[in-house]
């Protein structure tokens, strides 16, 4: 502690520099487009996109939108994807233990986070089995990506249920925007060791590719409190991009990767023994996008993955998208589109889940219309109709206004969302021992509706001058439904013979409450060469607790964050990051700060040389408790080293 | 805690003050819509030859009704070399001269008076670039278009010849259409 407190000052100097604000502005990434030659400048997008997938400027998206830049996640030095995404304001991100991540939005943060959706270039990537994202084998080369949006609030009528607190939309970098060779190595003092080959060129004038292969290996973590360490992981990744345009303007896109992981870094929730997980996972997009100046775009997705989390689940998702958007008028814009999922299980008989083995179809349609109220005001309306196995048709409605000035808008917008229930809500059958002839039963429910949100959300962004941009939201929700296990009254079991007792705790619609928040973010530019970002999160919400006083480990207190690069000469850059991370609300987390910081040299435009610390304050933090199900290590401070060659 | 977190709040607040009254000195960053744009600038000049004798040993790029655009190309003027010549920037957003400008880019923005070129700009050796729509169609040479939310543009080879200006060939291919003939 007193350890802690003496870090805490020598580092307040450094704290008053980094302290500031945060940001939310993609358009104002700094990235340098003036090293890019023609053929890459043509695959950079204009403005960003997701919120209704068709593309906007950051101003005319009534939604509190940020984007995590390539340009940030190597600033920051971030090793993997959930530590890249800990750079957007309002997103709760805590580890676990090397390779597992708990990832919520605006609340309901724990390992199984089921009301924030993770896509990876628009393909869903949580389970249905527990709502997991299986951070472990989700990641890849951070080269790869171009950008990270994170949508708070939710996103349910254009993306579909689960989207309820939120998107994330983790987004790869085009072909032709990495051309070339380059190679990337890192280390660093938790025994991780990766070596990144990746290349770059041209087919023929019209089809851009690119290919990746990764090799990964990280030691473990001290788990807290038993100080005991288990195995490491590591992984063998290779992805390849074609990116292509043909003679009629079409463009087409096909992405694969796969994957060979093995992680024994786990110990099983039931018998606490070490677990090996071997995963070969792979995965295929292909998409096909056609933009008419006529005033049609439309774009057709399909992909194919396989996961296979030996101790959990194989699974096998075909996931179908189609959308078209119509300028129907002078002031109306029309968006409309299908979606189709097919998932199919086969679940390890560790999870005692019934049945093994499901094929869940879900279906809908959404349509939008975006209508101009005079020149500066624009009503949107809009909404999901989508149909799943358990609880039948969902209808997720969205109402949004936003006016919008010279840099500057005011949004409103009004949603109802749904979270429809899981596998293992649905066909939990696990029981334990807990006296003799005396069982707890944890049992899912076939009976169960989808909880249910309604959100008000309120925001402003603010462009002062061209180096001070800020960005305000509010927000209230309302859950009702929200399922939780409850305590049944004792049974008792007569067959077989001497027969038992049985404490039953059944999934049931029980909850509700409401949270609320207010997230602050503004990004500066004080100087050319210094950039500053920051936010502040403050979230509140009513207790709530199961009858077995489970409760739903919603869990985050308020958060703060500030980050800082600094170009010291041309070719040495500084990067610090501040996180402030309150108690969680259940109690068992206590509050922490977490620095990190980063020197970078670019002794020629071809090489990369970077040293870091991450956790520089502590020799080792907590950031998960009740709210993870896997057990909790220690994070402990990791100094690194990368270099990067391009060739 | 609480008070960890008004310390926060306190610092912010100052810094954002302090960011405030620095925004007037130095020039924050351009939007990425900008940066792109003027990216797409400093491109279009590699492939370009203007009339043998350069009338200044630097290539001048001058910018009207374009803040944003004219503040990326400053930014990255600098560094960037076309040939061995260096690349120096102006606003002649005010009705400056542009006798001796080598290209001169007209935002969208700034109204329809400004995007048409008069006769005499024209005549003069001078890349014309523009993201106004119907640029190239009408006096312009090269028009940036937005096209599914990325920039192509468009080349007008006969409005390039009236310049004196050669375009090579590898632009050309990278072009989404290349006009020859002014539709007036």
């Amino acid at each position: 502690m007193n350890e802690m407190a003496m870090h805490s000052r020598k580092f307040s100097s450094l704290l008053i520099a980094v302290a500031c604000s945060a940001f939310t502005q993609a358009a104002r990434a700094q990235e340098n487009f003036a090293d890019l030659d023609l053929a890459a400048l043509m695959q950079m997008d204009v403005k960003v996109t997701t919120v209704s997938k068709s593309e906007q400027s950051i101003y005319s998206v009534a939604a509190p939108i940020h984007v995590v830049t390539a340009e940030d996640i190597r600033r920051a030095g971030a090793s993997s994807i959930p530590e890249a995404i800990r750079l957007a304001p309002g997103v709760v991100v805590a580890q676990i233990d090397p390779g597992k991540w708990i990832v919520g939005l605006r609340g309901f943060a724990w390992q199984y986070a089921n009301k924030a959706l993770i896509l990876l270039d628009g393909r869903a990537v949580y389970s249905p089995l527990n709502s997991s994202v299986y951070w472990n084998s989700l990641d890849m080369p951070m080269g790869e990506i171009e950008r990270i949006e994170v949508i708070r609030g939710p996103g349910d009528a254009r993306w579909g249920s689960h989207a309820v607190n939120g998107i994330i939309n983790i987004i790869t970098k085009a072909a032709a925007d990495s051309q070339g060779s380059e190679l990337a190595a890192a280390l660093d003092s938790n025994a991780g060791r990766t070596l990144t080959a990746r290349n770059g060129g041209r087919i023929g004038s019209n089809v851009n590719y690119r290919a990746y292969a990764n090799y990964f290996e990280q030691g473990d973590f001290a788990m807290a409190p038993a100080r005991e360490r288990l195995g490491d992981r590591s992984a063998v990744r290779a992805g390849l991009r074609l990116d292509g345009t043909s003679a009629s303007g079409d463009r087409f896109t096909l992405i694969g990767e796969l994957q060979n992981g093995r992680d024994t870094s786990t110990l099983d929730g039931q018998s606490f023994a070490p677990v090996r997980y071997d995963a070969n996972e792979w995965s295929a997009l292909g998409r096909w996008e056609r933009a008419r100046s006529a005033g049609v775009d439309q774009q057709l997705q399909l992909s194919f993955d396989r996961i296979s989390q030996p101790f959990y689940e194989e699974r096998d998702t075909l996931d179908f998208s189609y959308q078209a958007r119509i300028e129907a008028s002078a002031v109306q814009t029309l968006t409309f589109g299908v979606t189709y999922k097919h998932s199919s299980d086969a679940l390890s008989a560790a999870i005692a889940i019934e049945p093994a083995r499901m094929t869940q179809e879900t279906y809908g349609l959404f349509a939008h219309d975006s209508i101009a109220l005079g020149a500066r005001t624009r009503l949107l309306l809009g909404s999901q109709f989508e149909h799943n196995r358990f609880t039948g048709w969902e209808i997720q409605p969205n109402a949004q206004l936003i006016h919008t000035r010279e840099r500057q808008s005011y949004w409103a917008s009004v949603s109802r969302a749904v979270r429809t229930p899981l596998r293992t809500e649905n066909g939990f059958a696990l029981e334990f021992l807990i006296a003799p002839g005396v069982f707890a039963r944890t049992q899912g429910n076939p009976q169960l509706e989808s909880e249910e949100i309604l959100a008000w959300e309120i925001g402003a962004r603010w462009g002062v001058s061209d180096a001070l941009f800020l960005d305000a939201s509010a927000f209230y929700n309302q859950y009702d439904n929200l399922i939780l296990q409850q305590a049944g009254a004792p049974i008792f079991e007569p067959d077989p013979a001497p027969g038992r007792t049985v404490f039953p705790a059944i999934y049931t619609n029980t909850a509700s409450g409401h949270t609320s928040g207010v997230e602050l973010a503004l990004k500066a530019q004080p100087m050319a060469s210094w950039s500053l970002s920051g936010s502040i999160s403050l979230f509140r919400q009513t207790p709530w607790q199961d009858s077995l006083g489970h409760g739903l480990v919603t869990g985050i207190g308020h958060q703060f964050q500030a980050h800082s690069s600094a170009q010291i000469v041309r070719s040495l850059q500084w990067n610090a990051d501040l996180y402030y991370t309150g108690a969680v609300t259940t109690g068992d987390v206590p509050a922490y700060w977490k620095f990190d910081t980063q020197l970078a040299w670019f002794p020629t435009s071809e090489v990369q040389v970077a040293i870091g610390v991450r956790n520089a304050f502590s020799a080792e933090h907590r950031e998960a408790g009740a709210n993870s199900v896997d057990a909790v290590t220690m994070i402990p401070r990791t100094a690194y080293l990368r270099i990067l060659r391009r060739f | 805690m609480r008070a960890t977190v008004t310390r926060c709040v306190a610092l912010m607040l100052f810094f954002g003050c302090f960011t405030t009254l620095h925004a007037n000195e130095e020039q924050g960053s351009p939007s990425r819509e900008s940066q792109l744009k003027a990216a797409y600038l400093f491109n279009f000049l590699k492939f370009v030859d203007w009339p043998a004798t350069p009338a200044r040993a630097d290539l001048l790029v001058c910018v009207r009704g374009a803040p944003g655009v004219h503040d990326a190309l400053k930014r990255s003027s600098g560094k960037a070399k076309i040939g061995t010549r260096t690349v120096a920037v102006r606003d002649v957003g005010g009705g400056q001269a542009i006798n001796d400008c080598n290209a001169l880019y007209v935002g969208s923005d700034a109204g329809p008076e400004w995007t048409l070129l008069k006769a005499e700009e024209a005549a003069l050796p001078l890349l014309t670039v523009s993201d106004a729509e119907g640029f190239a169609l009408r006096d312009g040479i090269i028009e940036l278009v937005t096209e599914n939310n990325r920039l192509r543009f468009n080349i007008n080879l006969d409005n390039a010849r009236r310049a004196g200006l050669r375009i090579s060939a590898g632009l050309l291919q990278l072009a989404a259409s290349v006009e020859s003939g002014t539709h007036k």
